[in-house]
């Protein structure tokens, strides 16, 4: 009888749980627009979503009619909280964790819940092979609440000239020989520092590679030439330069991450929308909030805005912010569009999410909400 | 007196041999299609084997295939048409500072920056090839902390790819302490050159002793390792060396080294040659001419000094071998009207105006300064199976109405005036 009355309590409290939002136009960004749907949020993940959806028996139906729904924001390269720029000597410390760098308590963790970015990938310090970003959600103010991922990506910067160009021949001479001995005999462990630059090179940890230009991007290829054979999982992040290679880029179909700005070629006023030409030319950009502060997170969508008025197709647009971000950093299964199945991270806007009218009206993280408008 | 011009006599038989020529590049996929460029009707200055009037330049791939009134163009030919201008080999800086280099730290082969805007410049100036130095100048406002000099490169200015870039990295020995170092600094690069001279008399007598069949059972030399393998190939002709020599105390200290010791010198930073153009003849040396220096003689000097924009003309009568360089080695947007690289081809026309032909001027500026840089073999001039690296001019080279209007490197075209930021809206005489 106790049992029962247990189990019942139980059933009704995820009952409670579970929200319905009806009557919103969706941009789910991998599966087209819905004019005006339902998304059912559950546990913390969409549980249904889509033109037809019903509201399940006991859920909160929430009319939201007028309102837009769009992926949360995923910000691939930040150092949200952390003091200064990542830099240091050119070293190889794949170990190297972001997350020993974190400090919950501060308030940032909790006011960026607010932005509309909704996942970080947090950069480690260093330069050379730096170390392993971490993903987190904001809006918690505990490590373990924060953190969604430990190990989201291998952050490798390379600086031009040599010593740069060293340390990765150094890596990657130290991957190949941990993969080959772990061919021979699958007992054979690498070390700490050895193991993670295995994964690097397998393809089983993803690796931002940033640059100062594209001619580095050139010599990047030209250390990876002997290992054609593997075929690792990589984004190159650099200055709106990295046009210049965009033939480059596209052909191989590269994901490339900038910083939503207009450049102007050198020398002159004219015009150079990088993130329009590489996608041109078939390259898949992630574009980064304009900088790390509240306002710049906040002025994102602005941003990109400004670059679909100057050429960049909408749609590439809206994906580089999300999906495009998610995949760099391996979270795509998690976050980074609209789909079942998927943590509940979702914007409601007044207007097109692209509009500078548009109000940012409520924010949910893992189904909950953050910022409920009046 | 008779005995020195003995010595000079005896040395003046004994020229330095040339440079060895680069490797070639490997040889491309043979699935490869060959891409052919042809250039049709242009007037072609091939700079060793005179002037060709609506003549063809047939390019195949990175190469010069043929040049001719009458060549047949293969299937397929890109053809351009340039009657009525001009058709040069690519322009050569025989002395340059900060283009296409990211960083001057390093290997020069790890900082190639195939993307700056210095290359794209360099192009529009119609120059394909320079000596690029990194490392050394800067030295801040106070004068620390500069790099140690290094030794250059020749790098290509094949905009866009790393590709070929690198034309040639001699591990040329500096001697710049012999002129401004401490004693201590001067004396060791005198060391070093008689430790040279040393092993290479060890590894002559080797030679001749093999060749003739007189060596000992097992016997063998140890070659020379760095830092003494760069001064033995000085010595034996496969490298050069610049020095830094402008007033004539200078240039006698600096001859009096290449005298005694017969090695591949450049002169850099002549003013007074003109003073003295025989010797600087007799030694061999080869000359970087900024005609435009302008120095004054010190005052009541008894003798000629200070610059003359005759130097040129001088040194050409007295034999000497010079590449003709502006007054800055850069390629910035300011010489757009003048002063460093871009404008290349108007440091020879200040060269003629005192007193040099315009071939020896053109020569300066193409072949002898490719000479210099020791990739004579490759660039510098219009030659079947050379690399082709190719400007077109709307004009005389040495008139200052004249504008670069295409430049190919490693058979690219990689620069057309009409699509210039830079260049575009500038209509000149036309």
């Amino acid at each position: 009888m106790i049992a029962l009355a247990f189990v019942l309590a139980a059933l009704t409290a995820q009952e409670d749980d579970t929200v319905a939002l009806t009557h919103l136009r969706i941009l789910t960004v991998t599966k087209g627009e819905i004019a005006s749907g339902t998304i059912v949020l559950k546990g913390g993940k969409i549980a249904a979503i889509g033109a037809d959806v019903k509201p399940p028996a006991g859920a909160r139906i929430v009319e939201a009619k007028g309102l837009v729904a769009f992926p949360g924001i995923v910000h691939p390269y930040s150092r949200l909280g952390f003091p200064d720029g990542p830099t240091g000597p050119v070293g190889v410390a794949p170990q190297n964790l972001a997350v020993d760098e974190l400090n919950p308590s501060l308030d940032v963790y909790t006011l960026a819940a607010r932005t509309g970015v909704t996942t970080f990938v947090l950069q480690p310090t260093g330069s050379g092979v730096a170390g392993q970003a971490a993903a987190i959600k904001p809006g918690a103010s505990t490590r373990d609440d924060l953190v969604i991922e430990k190990s989201a990506l291998l952050r490798i910067v390379l600086p031009s000239g040599t010593p740069g160009k060293e340390a990765l021949k150094q890596a990657l001479d130290a991957a190949r020989k941990a993969v080959e001995a772990e061919k021979k005999s699958p007992a054979a462990k690498p070390d700490e520092r050895t193991a993670v630059l295995a994964k690097f090179l397998k393809g089983d940890l993803p690796a931002i590679i940033e640059l100062n230009g594209p001619a580095d991007l050139l010599h990047f290829w030209q250390v990876m030439e002997p290992y054609a054979d593997f075929k690792p999982r990589l984004v190159f992040a650099g200055s709106a330069d990295l046009y210049k290679a965009a033939d480059a880029l596209g052909s191989r179909k590269a994901r490339v991450l900038l910083r939503p700005m207009v450049a102007l070629a050198p020398f002159t006023r004219e015009r150079i929308n990088a993130a329009a030409e590489l996608t041109r030319a078939g390259a898949q950009v992630a574009l980064t909030p304009p900088s790390d502060t509240i306002d710049g997170l906040q002025a994102t969508l602005f941003k990109v805005a400004e670059l679909v008025k100057y050429g960049l197709p909408r749609d590439a647009a809206l994906r580089a912010v999300t999906i495009v971000p998610a995949e760099i950093a391996g979270l795509d299964a998690r976050v980074g569009s609209l789909e079942a199945g998927k943590d509940a991270d979702l914007l409601l806007f007044t207007g097109d999410p692209l509009s500078p009218e548009s109000r940012l009206h409520e924010i949910y993280i893992n189904g909950k909400p953050v910022l409920q408008g009046e | 007196m008779i005995a020195a011009l003995v010595l000079s006599i005896l040395l003046s038989q004994e020229p330095p041999k040339p440079a060895t020529p680069p490797a070639p590049p490997p040889p491309p996929a043979p699935e490869k299609k060959a891409v052919y460029t042809a250039l049709v009707g242009g007037d072609v200055h091939t700079v060793t084997q005179g002037v060709m009037k609506g003549g063809t330049v047939l390019l195949k791939d990175d190469k010069i295939f043929r040049i001719g009134t009458s060549v047949d163009l293969p299937e397929g030919t890109t053809k351009i048409d340039v009657t009525g201008k001009r058709v040069l080999p690519g322009f050569i800086g025989a002395v340059a500072h900060g283009i296409g280099l990211s960083t001057s730290q390093g290997k020069i082969a790890d900082a190639l920056d195939p993307f700056s805007e210095s290359v794209k410049l360099a192009l529009s100036g119609g120059v394909t090839s320079i000596y690029i130095e990194s490392g050394g100048g800067g030295g801040g406002l106070f004068g620390g902390g500069s790099a140690p000099p290094a030794p250059g490169a020749v790098i290509k200015m094949s905009y866009g790819t790393l590709d070929g870039m690198l034309l040639a990295e001699p591990s040329t020995p500096l001697l710049m302490p012999w002129m401004n170092g401490s004693p201590s600094e001067r004396y060791d690069v005198r060391d070093n050159l008689l430790k040279a001279r040393a092993q290479l008399e060890k590894e002559r007598d080797f030679e001749k002793r093999r060749a003739e069949g007189k060596l000992k059972a097992g016997e063998t030399i140890t070659r020379a390792a760095p830092p003494l393998e760069p001064y033995v190939k000085l010595l034996r002709g496969e490298l050069s060396a610049r020095i830094q020599a402008g007033r004539v105390d200078e240039l006698r200290r600096a001859l009096d080294l290449i005298n005694e010791f017969k090695f591949k010198a450049v002169l850099t930073d002549v003013i007074e040659g003109w003073t003295m153009a025989d010797e600087i003849g007799r030694a061999r040396a080869y000359v970087l001419l900024d005609v435009r220096t302008k120095e004054h003689a010190p005052k009541n000097s008894p003798k000629p000094a200070g610059s003359s924009i005759e130097q040129a003309a001088i040194l050409r009568k007295a034999g000497v071998k010079f590449a003709l360089i502006p007054p800055d080695s850069n390629a910035g947007t300011g010489g757009i009207a003048g002063r460093n690289l871009i404008t290349l081809q108007l440091e020879g026309a200040l060269a003629v105006r005192g007193g040099l032909d315009e071939q020896t001027a053109l020569e300066a500026i193409t072949i002898t300064a490719a000479e210099i840089c020791g990739v004579e073999t490759r660039v510098g001039s219009l030659e079947e199976g050379k690399d082709a690296d190719v400007v077109v001019l709307d004009g005389d080279p040495f008139d200052y109405r004249t504008f670069v209007e295409m430049t190919f490197v490693n058979g690219k075209l990689l620069y057309e005036k009409s699509k210039s930021p830079y260049f575009s809206h500038i209509k000149g005489r036309k």
